[in-house]
Parts: structure tokens; sequence; C-alpha cells
């Protein structure tokens, strides 16, 4: 497989990944560092069995450098974000980080569970698991606030 | 606006896609061909993630100090309230030769020169499961000559068992074998020897983890060896950790009038050089009050981050950071005191323990 073919489609899901982990700014500067050390070392990397969850680590570390200067709760902006139900940003902030990408990734972006537990190197029963567990929080988080206010 | 979880987090979905400028979906089937998936069976990877993800960076020292304890044999000492009424002493004017029972709780004096935030205190108590006479108990610091400093820094500490407790970790091929690593709570990289699991831990780079694993071996006496010759490394300290350690740590954050916030750390750790190797890009000796220290900085994309770190008893270490001058992590080191565990949750009311 090509660079090329391969960042069509998985280059988009190491972003969305990174997004999901540390936010817009710094998970897009990740991406942008781990996909161009892709592909200069594409000779070596496309010849491994998961080219994804490997630059997807490589993001981790150029992210991790960056988010050292952003406390995490800085990960899910507390912006003012149109329609959508403002107790979702905390809730979604609370989370742990592999809950946060799982829910995001399967249900905001739409990638399978397979597919995330290959960019996280972790299994398809671990995504699920995250993934439950992570949503039944943000669905106490709503319910609470619907009931506060 | 609806009211639909799924509804509400598309939404959001969308708008870090406007945020970002660019497009995070998973494209249509039948668009793209989808990839072959090679989702290897790995119950390493199926444990539960039980790192906190609020406020990782003022724990960061702590969390890799906790390191020490892994695999550790039985629960020694109890967390015991000192409610000693005797007078605040200088954290740092002399390294007292004895522990104290629990954690090391230290405040500023005058205490409210600063605004005290974020007080946490957890312990981290060994598997009573564990072997605790199978127990290797030692590790090494390694880095580069740097002037008066070091730099390139890493850790590696064996144990009896996988230190693998929690994180996702990936698996990687290396020249030694497989192994795996975690970016958090920093670059961590586990690899099993026979029955033994040596533990890699460095600041950042995943290479300079690996690379060391290439050269360390562990001998007939069952102590590890590294081939110094090796990229110019150096160890600069052996350290022994006793079967009989429980981990105390506790932290809060300073903010100083002019807005510079701090971290001050107290953790159970036989060498303030143990949790650099995760933590720092550079260490260099120095003295505070007479008792040895060490600064050690990293270049952060907003700027330099400082800390001061030293061992206040045999087995407990103390430091203060963050990203403003050496001057003013100085001033707060040389204000600390060390006081009772009441003082301190009366100075932290909010403070949190796990």
């Amino acid at each position: 497989m090509s660079f090329e073919s391969f960042a069509v489609r998985d280059g988009i899901r190491v972003r969305a990944g990174l997004v999901a982990a540390y936010g817009p700014q710094v998970g897009s500067d990740a991406a942008a560092e781990a996909l161009s050390y892709g592909w200069e070392h594409w000779d070596r990397i496309g010849e491994m069995a998961n080219p994804a969850g490997y630059l997807y680590r490589v993001g981790q570390t150029a992210a991790r450098k960056a988010r050292r200067a952003t406390p995490i709760a800085d990960t899910v902006e507390h912006a003012s974000i149109p329609d959508v139900e403002p107790a979702l940003i905390p809730a979604l902030a609370d989370l742990s980080e592999s809950q946060r990408i799982c829910v995001l990734l399967v249900v905001a972006f739409g990638w399978t569970r397979v597919e995330t537990g290959e960019l996280l190197g972790i299994d398809e029963s671990t995504v699920r698991t995250h993934l439950r567990r992570g949503l039944a929080h943000l669905r106490n988080a709503l319910e609470v606030s619907t009931d506060v206010h | 606006m609806s009211t639909d979880l799924d509804d509400q987090l598309a939404m959001y979905g969308r708008w870090l896609e406007r945020r970002c400028g660019t497009d995070l979906h998973a494209p249509e089937p039948g668009k793209i061909a989808l990839s072959p998936t090679d989702v290897a069976s790995r119950s390493v990877n199926d444990m539960e993630v039980a790192t906190p993800t609020l406020q990782p960076r003022r724990r960061l020292l702590l969390a890799v100090a906790a390191c020490v304890v892994i695999g550790v044999g039985i629960a020694g000492l109890a967390v015991a309230n000192r409610q000693s009424s005797a007078p605040p002493t200088p954290v740092n004017d002399a390294v007292a030769s004895i522990d104290p029972p629990g954690s090391l709780w230290v405040l500023p004096d005058p205490v409210d020169r600063y605004q005290l935030l974020n007080g946490y205190s957890f312990t981290s108590r060994p598997d009573p499961e564990s072997d605790v006479e199978s127990f290797a108990p030692n590790g090494l610091l390694l880095g580069v000559v740097d002037g008066a400093g070091y730099i390139g820094l890493r850790s590696i500490s064996m144990y009896d068992s996988s230190p693998i407790v929690n994180g996702d970790w990936s698996p990687v091929d290396t020249p030694s074998g497989p192994a795996f690593v975690t970016n958090e709570p920093a670059v961590l990289v586990a690899q099993q020897r026979n029955d033994r699991w040596l533990l890699v831990t460095t600041s950042s780079e995943t290479q300079l983890a690996l690379d060391l694993l290439d050269v360390v071996s562990i001998d007939e006496q069952n102590e590890l060896d590294v081939d110094v010759d090796v990229d110019d490394l150096v160890v600069i300290h052996r350290y022994v950790v006793s079967p009989a350690d429980v981990g105390y740590t506790a932290s809060f954050q300073a903010l100083t009038v002019d807005q510079s916030l701090l971290t001050v750390e107290t953790a159970t750790a036989s060498t303030p050089l143990f949790p650099a190797a995760g933590v720092a890009e550079r260490i260099e000796p120095t003295q505070i009050n007479g008792a040895r220290a060490w600064i050690a900085t990293r270049a952060d994309p907003e700027g330099e981050w400082n800390a001061l770190v030293w061992s206040q008893t045999p087995n407990r270490i103390v430091a203060v950071s963050g990203q403003v001058g050496l001057d003013e992590v100085t001033q707060l080191a040389l204000r600390l005191r060390a006081v009772d565990e009441t003082a301190w949750k009366l100075a932290l009311p909010d403070a949190t323990a796990d």
C-alpha cells in the first residue's frame, strides 16, 4: 500500500484519534507530525502490520510534549458550541482518555469498534467496554444536568 | 436542541471537524476499500484504564515514583496521622534520617503567600499476592554527560512480575524481543526476560527507551548489567527499593500573586533521580540549604519547565516544579515546611485522596 492510499483512510483515523484524545489544537498538530513522520519512513512503516497504530503512538509522543503545557481539562474545549448541550463538554472531559477516544471515534466520527481498537492497540471487546462505560457516564451526566436545570 | 446523546456527540464531532478544518469521519463504505484489520489477541491490553485523566501533569512525578513499588510484596507501613504539635521545621534545612510514618506533608511558610489549589494524596499499596522473596529490588538511572549535568535520561528497573498494571500498552518488536509501550504517565517500555520483567522509563523519546533494552542484560548475580560503552551512556545512580515499601504521595499547586503556577509534590522514592527520568530532559546537581538537590529541566512548547527535587528522608522525596523560572521554583522550595496531616488538610480543605 502506498502512503497516499494509507493517508486517504487511515490518516484520517489517526488524526481523529489524536483530536479525540488531545483536543483539536494539540491533536491536529500531533497528527501532522505523525503523518509527516510516516511519509518520511514509509518504507519501514508500510511493512508493519498496523501502521495506523504505530503512527498513532508517534502522534501520542508528539502530543505528550505539547500537552505538558496544556491542562487535560482543555482537551475538551469549554467553548460555547451551538446546538450542543453545555453539560456534554465537561462530561466528556471527565471521561478517561480511552473512554473519550472510543466514544468520539465510534459515535461522533463513525469508525467501527475494530478500527478504533486497531488504532489504540486494544481488542474490540475492550473498545466495547470503554464505549459502554463512557456513554453511561455521559447519559448520567446529561440527566443530572437536566434535573438540575 | 436535540437531547439524544448520539445526536449531541455527532454535533460535537462536526464542531471538532470545523475547528480542525479537516474531515475526521470514517469514509462511507464503498467509497474506499477497507484495509484489512490485524487486531491480534493481546490480553495485556485488556486491562481497564485506571490512570486519572484530570491534572496528569502535576501527578507526573508521583505516578512515576509510584512505579517504584509496582510488584513489591506485602503491605507494610500503615498510614499514621501525624498530629504532632511540634513547631514546623524547614523541610530542606537538612536531610532527616528517618522516614515519616506516612506521607510527607509540606506547606509554604507563610502559607498565605500563595493560593493553594488541587491538594491530592494517595497511597499505593503492594499486591499482597506478590512473592516478596523473589522481588529483585534494583534499578539504574542512566544518561549522557552534558557539562555539569546529564541529558538523555533513562531509568531501568527489574521486577519479578509484570509491571503492566494499568494504562494502554501497545506491543512493539525490538531486537531483544517483544516489548510493550505506553506513553502515560511517561514513556514506559516493559519487556519480559525469562522470569523477570524490565521496565524502562524516559521523558519523551520512545526510541531512547527501546535503545536501552538492546544493551541491558541480567547478570549471574541477578543484577542489571548495561553495556555503557554504547551511546556514551553512563550510570548516574543505582537505586534499591525496599520490599516493604508502600508508596505515599501528596501534592498541591501554589499560585503566586502574579499568577505563576507551581506544583509541590512529595513521594516515596529512594532517590529523587528515579522519577527524573520520566519527566526531565536534563538534570544538574545543586544544593538547597545544604541538602543535595537536583535541578531538572525540559523545554516545553510554551516555555521552560524547571524543577528542584531532593531527598528529605532516605525514602521521601520533595519536588517543586512549574513552567516558571528557576528563581521562583527555588523561592517556594526554600519556604516549604514539614507540617502534620491536619494542618495540610486545613490549608487544602478541598484536597482529594485515593
